[in-house]
């Protein structure tokens, strides 16, 4: 009987998927490759939503073939903010959404769109506001982190979760669905960068009373190797942090 | 499963928090209860270091934060001036 | 209330409650030997903590999963989308 209800989505429900992009020559096809093949699967209305930042590497130019293969499932929107910040690639790519669901993601592919079927499960369980994908807690895990990585990562939210108490078990992570009007009241209220900014969209949303519900992912790091977690990162990590623990 | 390594240096930190916290328990807790001529409080400095110690290390702790973020903003700065 | 500020007012009345013990201060008339446990108080309090972070976090990078799986399907899959991707006038 449920899984009759699983193979015919209610019809109004539709997922926008937005993508940042900067220098994803490579990644964007593949990305939007395993996009279209689990959403046919699952039979759920979809649109991938691809911003991309003025890249050089004519990762516009693949958006666009891409666009003539996959047709009116794919919009692209270019911006040209020299700072990428979040925020403003997610305004940019809401005003082309027709889905009422978004879902946000990497384009990197170290989130695996293959977890999207499960959040859209997860969500439609409870009614949440809110599914964030959870490398901390379950079978959720990565792939490709040395020793000094997994210490800073597990220390890092270990203090989050002591002095914010947020809720939920991975706050940096960045692999969601929102509920189309939720992510554009947070986006409103959220001041922070990079991923202090996905901290603060959680913190906030428990605050305004949002239901956050959690999927274990697995986090397929490729590019470890080349960007190190830097004492820049870190410093700036703690700001952030320090920031939310006294004005939330 | 975590790699070997991972799992030993990850168990290791627990085996030694829980010795630590059970020393320092006793030390604390059950001491000031025990007879002063029984043979246990041999193997505990005296009370005054079970604060003077912990204090030493927090700020042991807190300097070295404190001067990680400093050279980290000081190499920022140097950074933003070459360019 | 934001965290700075339950933070605040927890230690404020941890902090009370410790010195009216430590200090006399509402002659309790306390035995000496709980007087002995009461002042060093907020550093084991303190060392607890540390102590259990430190076991948090430990066990938390023992039990951190590492998804060899997913990344070889991952590749098998990056395969799968360049050889389709080709068939559909994609080059890379």
């Amino acid at each position: 009987m449920a899984s009759q209800k699983m193979k015919t989505p209610k019809d109004s429900d539709k997922y926008s998927v937005l993508l940042p992009t900067y220098n994803e020559r490579e990644n964007l096809p593949l990305i939007v490759w395993l996009l279209v093949k689990y959403f046919s699967e699952s039979g759920n209305k979809y649109e991938i939503i691809i911003i991309d930042d003025g890249s050089p590497d004519g990762t516009q130019d693949i958006a666009e073939h891409l666009q003539k293969i996959y047709g009116s499932d794919i919009i692209m929107d270019t911006i040209l903010s020299a700072s990428l910040l979040l925020g403003t690639a997610y305004i940019h790519g809401m005003q082309h959404a027709s889905g009422n669901f978004i879902i946000i993601m990497d384009a990197d592919l170290s989130h695996h769109p293959k977890f999207i079927p499960q959040f859209i499960r997860k969500q439609k369980e409870s009614g949440y506001d809110i599914v964030s994908g959870t490398r901390y807690s379950g079978i959720g895990g990565v792939y490709g982190w040395d020793l000094r990585r997994k210490l800073i990562s597990r220390g890092a939210n270990f203090i989050t979760q002591v002095l914010l108490r947020p809720g939920t078990s991975d706050l940096t992570g960045s692999f969601r669905l929102y509920k189309k009007e939720v992510l554009q009241k947070l986006i409103e209220k959220c001041v922070s960068k990079g991923y202090v900014f996905q901290m603060e969209m959680i913190v906030r949303a428990k605050q305004l009373g949002y239901s956050v519900g959690e999927v274990p992912i697995s986090f397929v790091d490729r590019v470890y190797g080349e960007s190190k977690l830097g004492g820049n990162e870190i410093v700036s990590f703690l700001k952030g942090l320090m920031t939310l623990f006294a004005t939330t | 499963m975590a790699t070997w390594t991972d799992r030993a240096v990850g168990m290791g930190l627990v085996v030694f928090s829980i010795l630590l916290f059970t020393y320092y328990s006793i030390w604390v807790i059950v001491l000031p209860f025990v007879n002063s001529d029984h043979a246990i409080h041999h193997y505990f400095l005296p009370r005054e270091y079970s604060v003077i110690l912990p204090v030493v290390a927090a700020l042991v702790l807190v300097l070295f934060i404190g001067g990680f973020i400093t050279v980290v903003l000081w190499k920022n700065k140097q950074k933003k001036k070459v360019n | 209330m934001t965290k700075l500020m339950e933070w605040l007012l927890g230690l404020s009345l941890i902090g009370i409650l410790w010195s009216i013990v430590t200090f006399d201060l509402l002659d309790l008339r306390i035995s000496d030997q709980y007087l002995q446990v009461a002042w060093p108080l907020p550093i084991y309090l303190l060392v607890t903590f540390g102590c259990y972070s430190l076991a948090v976090v430990g066990y938390r990078v023992a039990t951190f999963n590492d998804c060899e799986a997913a990344a070889k399907e991952l590749q098998e899959q990056i395969q799968d989308a360049k050889r389709d991707l080709q068939k559909k006038g994609l080059h890379f």
